[in-house]
């Protein structure tokens, strides 16, 4: 008898209170679908750092949603919200010379052709991707790198110092970009590029003369009307407000680097030899210019696939700002197997990670932060420094594209690398079944969404 | 005819009452006028008609609650969505040449970019915000079109972002009145603009922004007089257009809603097709009675027919149609007629399988009769539950009677529920039955307020004494003034109100040549002076 109640009320009072409801129910009905299948990942960026971890210093303790995170991936407990850490994968497809083999199959699932020395035989998840995430926009996909081209790569493409392959029938290798004053022109201005239009600031100051409008309107109004016009400007406002602080678009400040050789690796050696000492100790300077840039391609909306490299496999340039003086590969077996110095270094690599996942979720889109739109695959070329095993990969997805669920330590028992590639590409909308060499595949990976 | 040409719909020259008091209507006397915001429906037209975007961007937009005034509330949700929808829009129309051609009626690559932009200044912005741009304006849309170029690197970007700021600007979203200055420091009214009336005119009989035309009769200051107003009401009556508004005004008068009837698996023979047609039906019913014979009030509430295709007579049991679309067919006078009765109105409310009783009977006291209902008492609690084996075995009459048979009940419900019961032949989906809960019908009652009161056998006989009202077609009038104006009646349109009630009756109550008196009150050329001085 109540409900009936109800319904007589509701018809005697007209609108009152239930019709004002019903406009909200109507506006949330899209959001919830959307919830029940999600949106693919609409930006896709990769990670590499070089030389794998220290496994017992990188695995979590716990269970997959309560768990304590280790000393190398402590740094990024901040964005612990966003990350979902991937245990007890293999990179099986990585057949080949070891770091080479590494590099290659990490984004292809394929093996090196006729290795050492040569190349991929398939394209990587990001050249696949970009067609379909970057459609209509400037750049079909960015690729920069810190420090690159060191040691046997003398600072030209090769095996063992590439990432990404071209969609096409060579697969041909990508060369990361390098210099950040000539990425930075290119991206944010430089000569002969077309002014970006920086999204931040257009709104702003669309919203800014829409105020306007309202506010001087509002005063050549009598009361009553003004007064409607002035409900409608506080919005307005409050609208202003959360474009100026969602930071958008705004090219990263250009710092100063002129005591960085982003070309220093054509002056390398084989075994690492020679130190550029300057250049060693702008990295992280670098490195946050680089990250900056790559988060603001995507903010600006230059692009929507990028790829960071953190040096090449053998990354043998030394570390002065952690007090390592020696290069990566000296602590991964030439100077015997140093687990300590190796757990600072990929350490700071898992600092420099959050850094790009705070960035990435500091920018706002609609219906989110970049973060939560994008996957960003963090991985290496190797698990274990030492034996350059392949097994137990220590790989970091995050972002929430494609519904990817995160805050979880997965574990798996050790399918291939390729089910996870299948996966990301899954999780932006590209719905194949397998990806690179189909011997490796079986299924993309469960439980990821 | 109405309005004669002379000065004005006020009722020249005549006292209306307001409560005791004589007010004199020899002056212009208009009621309030809030400022209004495009609705869903007018902003879908304006952009139709401005850019020629036939997408709907209005359906980006919260659904309307009925209240005007609720209508009328701005929340964060809703400039959002017109954020949503100005930057979308302004990015789909200056995408490309041909987007620029066809939606901003300009294309720089071959007109070249001085001429377009020339284009936008003085024929598009005008046309959007309904009136010529003054000098303020141009110097802001100078400033924006300069920042949009430099942002962008090209004209498009500038243009988008003139449109970026247009379809968000108060001009364009709302309808801004200001009025001419007043005629001296004494008069308590201004009058419209010609712009501001043809912008009267357009929303009310076509829910959109004025074409061309009545741009140009706005321009030449043809607008002035109700001659001339009444010359462009009735050309825009002859439109298409002015019956999709006509439609809409018995939507909300009746709830006729907009989702179709929700099925039932109580009546498997009640399927999505018949269930959708029957808004169809009660439109293409109103729109008959409308502009086809008599046209009047009377037509309205009685007129014993309606509108089926194959499968709504089939539902319905009337014979003998076939083929494809609707036609017209005649319903047994007996039974009762007119938009009542059309299953767009009966099937509304009702839950399933039963009737709603008090919510028609809610929709003649309040929306047609104009009766104030008055709310339960706040310590108003259900009354103890009839023992639901007797409850089974009752009519939906006999259960709401039994419901309100407390005496704290019926000191409303005396006078409320007999206008409930007329229509109880009509099911809970419009059918015409003889049957409730196996016991015969009994649609009779006396309705004991206003002058449409009386004993009636049933809803024949009810919509007859409702048709024949005078109450009622006060409240008819008082509905489609109230509609015009954007908020409920009031007392202070007793100038314009007075004329409308008198010309209602002189025309016999036909309500095309109320539409058109309605532009000549006062209330549609005039506004008070004390609501539009800062």
């Amino acid at each position: 008898m109540s409900r009936f109640r109800l319904n007589r009320r509701t018809v005697l009072r007209g609108a009152g209170g239930i019709a004002i409801a019903l406009p909200w129910l109507e506006i949330m009905a899209p959001e919830r679908t959307a919830k029940a299948a999600p949106l693919p990942a609409t930006r896709y960026i990769s990670v590499f750092t070089p030389g794998g971890t220290v496994l017992e210093n990188w695995r979590p303790t716990g269970t997959e949603t309560s768990f304590e995170l280790s000393t190398i991936l402590k740094p990024l407990e901040p964005m612990r919200e966003q990350l979902l850490i991937v245990d007890g994968v293999d990179m099986k497809s990585a057949v080949g010379e070891q770091n080479q083999g590494g590099i290659i199959a990490w984004l292809t699932g394929t093996q090196q052709v006729d290795s050492p020395n040569n190349f991929a035989s398939g394209p990587s998840i990001d050249q696949v991707l970009a067609p379909r995430l970057s459609q209509g926009k400037r750049l079909s996909s960015l690729e920069v790198a810190v420090r690159w081209g060191t040691g046997k790569s003398r600072g030209v493409p090769h095996p063992i110092n590439i990432a990404n392959f071209a969609d096409n029938a060579t697969f041909a290798p990508i060369a990361p970009r390098l210099n950040p004053v000539t990425i930075w022109q290119e991206l944010f201005g430089g000569v002969g590029a077309p002014e970006p239009t920086s999204q931040g600031t257009w709104d702003k100051s669309i919203l800014d003369h829409v105020g306007r409008r309202y506010a001087a309107l509002a005063k050549r109004l009598g009361a009553a009307d003004s007064q409607r016009l002035e409900a409608h400007l506080t919005h307005i406002r409050e609208l202003e407000q959360r474009v100026a602080a969602s930071g958008g678009c705004a090219p990263p400040p250009l710092v100063d680097t002129s005591d960085y050789d982003p070309n220093s690796g054509l002056n390398s050696d084989d075994v690492g030899s020679i130190v550029d000492a300057e250049t060693d100790a702008a990295i992280p300077k670098v490195g946050k210019l680089m990250t900056d840039m790559l988060v603001m391609a995507l903010a600006c909306d230059l692009t929507a696939v990028g790829t960071l490299q953190w040096s090449d496999t053998e990354a043998k340039h030394t570390f002065p700002w952690l007090g390592l003086n020696e290069h990566l590969h000296f602590y991964m077996n030439d100077g015997g197997y140093r687990p300590a110095e190796l757990t600072i270094i990929f350490r700071w690599y898992a600092q420099q990670h959050a850094y790009l996942l705070e960035q990435l979720a500091q920018v706002e889109v609609d219906g989110g932060s970049l973060l939560s739109q994008s996957v960003v695959f963090f991985g290496s070329q190797l698990q274990n420094p030492a034996s350059h095993a392949k097994s137990d990969m220590p790989f970091l997805l995050a972002g929430n594209g494609g519904g990817l669920r995160t805050n979880r330590w997965l574990t798996y028992g050790h399918p291939s690398h390729n089910d996870l590639l299948v996966s990301i590409l899954n999780l932006c909308g590209d719905d194949r079944a397998t990806f690179g060499d189909p011997l490796y595949c079986t299924a993309p990976l469960a439980r990821l969404t | 005819m109405p309005g004669g040409g002379g000065g004005g719909g006020g009722g020249k020259g005549m006292a209306a009452p307001v409560g005791t008091e004589e007010v004199n209507c020899e002056l212009p006397r208009p009621g309030p006028a809030p400022l209004r915001r495009l609705s869903r429906f007018e902003l879908n037209n304006t952009v139709r008609e401005v850019f020629g975007e036939t997408n709907l961007p209005g359906n980006y937009l919260p659904l309307e609650p009925r209240s005007y005034e609720e209508a009328y509330a701005v929340h964060a949700v809703l400039v959002e969505q017109y954020r949503r929808i100005a930057k979308e829009f302004a990015e789909k129309w200056s995408k490309d040449s041909d987007s620029l051609r066809t939606f901003v009626g300009c294309d720089p690559s071959v007109a070249g970019e001085v001429a377009c932009k020339r284009h936008v200044f003085d024929a598009l912005l005008p046309l959007a915000f309904r009136r010529p741009l003054s000098p303020e304006d141009v110097a802001e849309f100078e400033e924006v079109f300069a920042l949009g170029e430099e942002l962008g690197g090209d004209f498009a970007s500038g243009a988008r972002a003139v449109l970026e700021v247009l379809l968000q600007s108060p001009e364009f979203l709302y309808r801004v009145e200001v009025g001419e200055p007043a005629e001296s420091q004494a008069s308590d009214f201004v009058a419209l603009t010609s712009y501001e009336v043809a912008t009267r005119l357009s929303y009310f009989l076509w829910g959109s922004a004025p074409d061309a035309q009545l741009f140009s009769a706005a321009e030449q200051g043809a607008l002035k007089n109700v001659a001339d107003t009444e010359t462009q009401a009735r050309r825009l009556l002859g439109d298409a257009r002015a019956s999709e508004v006509i439609r809409r005004f018995y939507e909300r008068l009746l709830d006729i809603r907009e989702a179709p009837l929700e099925l039932s698996p109580d009546i498997p023979e009640l399927t999505a097709g018949v269930a959708s047609d029957i808004l169809e039906q009660t439109a293409l019913f109103v729109k008959d009675v409308t502009w086809q014979g008599p046209g009047t009030f009377r037509a309205l509430m009685t007129q014993p027919s309606s509108w089926v295709n194959p499968a709504l007579a089939s539902f319905y049991g009337i014979p003998g149609v076939s083929g494809e679309g609707f036609r017209k067919v005649d319903l047994d006078p007996t039974r009762g007629g007119g938009i009542l009765v059309q299953p767009g109105v009966m099937s509304n409310g009702n839950s399933r399988s039963h009737t709603h009783a008090p919510r028609r009977g809610v929709l003649i006291l309040e929306r047609l009769l104009c009766v104030e209902l008055p709310l339960p008492p706040p310590d108003f609690s259900d009354p103890e539950p009839t023992d639901p084996a007797l409850l089974a075995l009752m009519t939906t009459r006999e259960r709401f009677e039994d419901y309100t048979k407390g005496s704290e009940c019926m000191t409303c419900h005396l006078d409320m529920n007999p206008a409930h019961f007329a229509f109880e032949h009509y099911d809970a989906v419009g059918r015409y039955v003889d049957i409730d809960n196996d016991k015969p019908i009994d649609s009779s009652g006396e309705l004991l307020g206003t002058d449409a009161r009386g004993k009636f056998s049933g809803a024949a006989e009810l919509v007859q004494n409702i048709a024949e009202s005078e109450d009622a077609r006060r409240c008819f009038v008082g509905n489609w003034l109230g509609f015009a104006q954007g908020r409920e009646a009031t007392p202070d349109d007793v100038c314009s109100r007075q004329y409308l009630e008198s010309t209602f009756a002189e025309t016999d109550g036909n309500v095309i040549e109320l539409l058109v008196a309605l532009t000549q009150t006062d209330n549609f050329r005039y506004r008070r002076k004390s609501e539009v001085t800062p």
